[in-house]
């Protein structure tokens, strides 16, 4: 019988991007660069959106100082995932116990940046462009993008998102695709009223591999001419120096190239042995939407040696500043959820090892509780990488929470996000952090033994 | 197109245009930026849709700019009619879809398509979701706010604002008391209302929020608790005194801040989305807003008129929102879709009406495009020309339009959809490209009709045709 990952692969050989010939967008070619087939390493990230509660997350339950500034929303110490004799995870992540024991899970404290904002999207402007000073207009992604290492052909970065491009993948000069599987990823020329109503379902226990759940026909004569004359429509060049027409010109012909390679993926059924999830425990699975569906799809491309060096993901909802318990509890169950079943997906695939995924949030939240049950912005937080690359447990101290510690009543970064960024730029995507960053950073020691 | 707008001569460029530029492609121009598409059914009355451009050429560019600032013909009846429509959602089982049907169908067929797309100018940049809100009923009532105020004064939409239900529940003033205030409110209406960020700081805020205390809704009404308000002293933008919420929105207006920022705002709805205006561009209509206590359709006059509008700074460097993508193209031919339909043709493009992401609303221009949405407006073009989707059976139909308009040849058919549909704005070799396929097609009628909607959409699909 043959693999999954082979029978991919060959499903996928007949719609190999340069088979588009003629209108093959630019960049592609210019961006690709030598790079061993299915050795690239990728970076997964995957932004909490709304300023998660770093304190609430790690919690440092060896610290009184918690407890007193937590009396009502405070986690108790035996509910927690502990990681060390001062800090734990917060219980609703208790699917990452098997990743955490095999030391899959890095906890990077005390990250922050000089003169924190509390606007939440400034805060994200700045994490994006990674610029505090935000005199830069791009993404840190976006500018990585011209240096990373690719083979041929191949689509750097994808945003797997319902929702726009976020700012940290702009600026690369390319069009950056989105999908998802909510969304239309055809050229529908069949007239089906409702195309691909089965597209979302997918069965996590099943074993038939790759089976398309599209109507539609790509095959047939009139998808085939009709693609091709939108295609050439949009490669004969109406207005050079109009900016706008060439960014939708650009991502009209981008879009085109990869579609039909990408359909396969999106519409295909999942499969993942379920003696793989028993071992994060039933009750939690299977996820059918949201995180986990998004990381689902990575780990698919990921499966099908897509090429693609970057997927950039988000969860909204950390904007905790009342009733924060319930909330706060289900969209970290969420995450951790989705993040284990995704690496569960990728050992499948025997991909996990090169695969880095890190979690960040615009801004952690207050150290003392509101009284509204929840908190309001604050300032230093954590981060979170995961997979066999990092080196387990906590990096650094946890920032103190003494009252003179903290800046207006935050606490106190003491590792520039930068140093991180740049960890990851340097040592994992293996391209220069100086020229994206614009300066040297010292780098933080969570990757590798 | 790059840094263009760093060379121009702001004193000169916001002078009204002159005789030049104005023609069918320039008419086009102004009705895409100031409407949705072509001149909406009836504006000149007894027009088709390809016919009415020629109307606005021949009306002039002032008399058309003077119509779109005043309304067309029945603004009044419509809008009387529009909000008896309104009131009667007001149901226990009416949907979001049936609010966002509502309102797309009076974006669609407004005699007076500037105040609505003002008004939807308005609502993203006071961008409040009913997702958290939770009612229809606010959501109405907060549009017609925003109504009523778009073409008014901004002074009165933002000092209204502080008492809109909606908004109150969206930022939570309920949880603003005296003693323990809560920032939200008070934090966006500087960041994203009024001044934009770098013209305040944290404590203007926190003073800015005492000043708000006690301002709340018992979800029916607008309650001022007194016990709630916190009555001390306030320093806000380096003015002391013991200042309540309408205190502040004076206070906001006063700053020079306030009108540029608004001005950029309207720049990038209005002039182009693709470059950031240099200050000096913005100061002389910033100061002209200030001078009118913030009068909007004076400003935005002044924007419609100007020769920076009518220039190739300007023309086709936007992408056209979603709303701006459906709509045209149903002006474009008059097309009709049931009312209870238009919610749904908005799916999968990225704005949902009454529930814009977040308070910052949507970002537009790039952002709304990337593959898939891209690929939605693509499948819904094919959905509305296809001539197969029931709901919006024949809401286009090519053949039809092409008789009507008494169009014999392969040629002729091209050129015309062309200019219907992009103003001719095509490379030379797209109208041979274009009259290979259409012959390609076999005999008999329903081939030939089955490749003229196949030719249609394929126009559709063309870049230019993403640009507003």
């Amino acid at each position: 019988m043959q693999s999954r990952r082979n029978f991919v692969k060959n499903s996928l050989k007949g719609t190999a991007l340069l088979a588009f010939g003629s209108t093959v967008p630019g960049f592609l070619a210019s961006t690709a660069s030598a790079a061993a087939t299915g050795k690239e390493k990728i970076l997964v990230l995957v932004e909490l959106t709304g300023g998660n509660d770093g304190l609430n997350t790690v919690v440092p339950f060896g610290d009184d100082l918690y407890h007193k500034a937590r009396p009502k929303i405070g986690l108790k110490t035996e509910d927690l995932l502990k990681i060390d004799d001062h800090a734990g995870l917060h219980g609703a992540m208790r699917p990452l116990e098997p990743m955490l024991k095999n030391g899959h899970v890095s906890v990077l404290p005390g990250i922050g940046y000089p003169n924190p904002n509390r606007s939440h999207f400034e805060s994200m402007d700045v994490w994006h462009t990674a610029d505090p000073r935000r005199k830069l207009q791009d993404g840190w992604l976006g500018r990585s993008i011209g240096s990373l290492k690719l083979q041929e052909g191949r689509v750097p970065a994808f945003h797997i998102s319902k929702e726009q491009l976020p700012l940290a993948l702009q600026g690369s000069g390319i069009g950056i695709p989105t999908i998802h599987a909510d969304k239309p990823f055809d050229l529908d020329f069949t007239g089906d009223p409702q195309p691909r109503t089965q597209s979302t379902q997918f069965n996590p226990f099943g074993t038939a591999p790759g089976k398309l759940l599209s109507t539609i026909d790509v095959k047939s004569e009139t998808y085939q001419q009709r693609k091709a004359l939108i295609s050439e429509l949009a490669d004969l060049d109406w207005n050079p120096e109009n900016d706008a027409y060439q960014f939708v010109r650009r991502t009209s012909l981008n879009t085109y190239t990869t579609i039909d390679q990408l359909r396969e993926i999106i519409h295909g059924e999942f499969t993942t042995p379920q003696a793989q999830y028993e071992q994060i425990g039933r009750a939690y699975l299977p996820v059918r939407e949201g995180l986990g569906y998004e990381l689902l799809l990575a780990a698919r491309m990921i499966a099908a040696d897509f090429g693609t060096r970057i997927y950039y993901l988000s969860i909204a909802g950390f904007d905790t500043h009342s009733a924060q318990q319930s909330t706060h509890q289900q969209l970290l169950q969420k995450v951790a959820t989705a993040i284990s079943q995704f690496y569960l997906q990728l050992a499948n695939s025997r991909d996990a090892e090169r695969v880095l995924l890190v979690t960040y949030s615009e801004f952690g939240r207050r150290v003392s509780e509101n009284n509204s049950l929840g908190t309001d912005h604050g300032a230093g937080s954590c981060m979170l990488a995961f997979g066999p690359a990092v080196k387990g447990g906590i990096v650094g101290k946890h920032p103190s929470l003494e009252a003179d510690q903290l800046t207006e009543g935050d606490l106190k970064y003491h590792t520039d996000f930068r140093q991180v960024y740049a960890t990851i730029l340097d040592k994992w995507l293996e391209c220069d952090s100086r020229r994206v960053l614009g300066e040297e950073f010292e780098h933080v020691d969570f990757l590798g033994s | 197109m790059t840094a263009k707008l760093n060379s121009l001569d702001p004193a000169k460029v916001w002078q009204p245009a002159g005789t030049e530029n104005w023609d069918r492609r320039w008419a086009a121009h102004l009705f895409r930026r100031a409407g949705f598409g072509a001149p909406p059914f009836g504006f000149f009355p007894e027009a088709n849709s390809w016919d009415a451009l020629d109307e606005a050429v021949r009306a002039g560019r002032e008399s058309c700019i003077d119509l779109l600032l005043a309304g067309g013909p029945g603004a009044t009846a419509f809008a009387k009619i529009s909000d008896k429509t309104a009131t009667q959602l007001d149901r226990q089982e009416t949907t979001l879809d049936d609010v966002q049907s509502w309102w797309l169908s009076r974006l669609l067929s407004t005699p007076h398509p500037l105040l609505e797309r003002t008004t939807l100018f308005w609502h993203n940049h006071f961008a409040t979701s009913n997702a958290k809100v939770n009612s229809l009923r606010l959501m109405l009532k907060q549009n017609m706010l925003l109504r009523k105020n778009a073409l008014g004064s901004f002074r009165q939409m933002l000092t209204e604002m502080g008492r809109d239900l909606a908004m109150l529940i969206w930022l939570d003033s309920n949880s603003n008391v005296k003693g323990k205030p809560n920032e939200n409110y008070a934090r966006e209406v500087m960041e994203l209302f009024s001044l934009g960020v770098g013209n305040y700081n944290e404590q203007d805020i926190q003073e800015a929020a005492r000043a708000f205390t006690g301002m709340g809704t018992n979800t029916a009404i607008f309650v001022f608790n007194q016990t709630a308000h916190d009555d001390g002293e306030k320093e806000v933008l380096g003015k002391k005194g013991n200042w309540g919420g309408d205190d502040i929105v004076n206070i906001l207006l006063e700053q020079p801040a306030c009108a540029r920022f608004l001005v950029r705002k309207l720049f990038h709805e209005f002039i182009t989305d693709f470059e950031l205006p240099p200050d000096q561009l913005i100061e002389p209509l910033a100061v002209r807003l200030r001078e009118s206590d913030y009068d909007i359709k004076d400003c935005l006059g002044t924007m419609l008129r100007s020769q920076l509008l009518f220039s190739d700074v300007s023309y086709r460097r936007r992408v056209k929102s979603p709303v701006e993508y459906v709509l045209g193209l149903l002006n474009s031919c008059y097309a009709f879709v049931p009312r209870e339909s238009l919610a749904s043709l908005m799916d999968g493009l990225g704005q949902s009406l009454f529930a814009p992401p977040n308070v910052k609303g949507w970002e537009g221009g790039r952002s709304w495009l990337n593959s898939s949405t891209l690929l939605a407006r693509h499948n819904l073009a094919w959905r509305l020309v296809g001539g197969h989707d029931r709901r919006f059976e024949n809401a286009i139909d090519p053949a039809e339009l092409l008789v009507k308009a008494k169009k014999k040849t392969s040629a002729e058919k091209v050129e015309f959809l062309l200019e219907l549909f992009l103003s001719g704005d095509v490379g030379p070799a797209v109208k041979d490209k274009l009259v290979t396929f259409l012959e390609a097609a076999g005999r008999g009628t329903n081939a030939q009709d089955q490749r003229m909607r196949e030719v249609t959409h394929a126009v559709l699909m063309m870049p230019q045709y993403q640009l507003a």
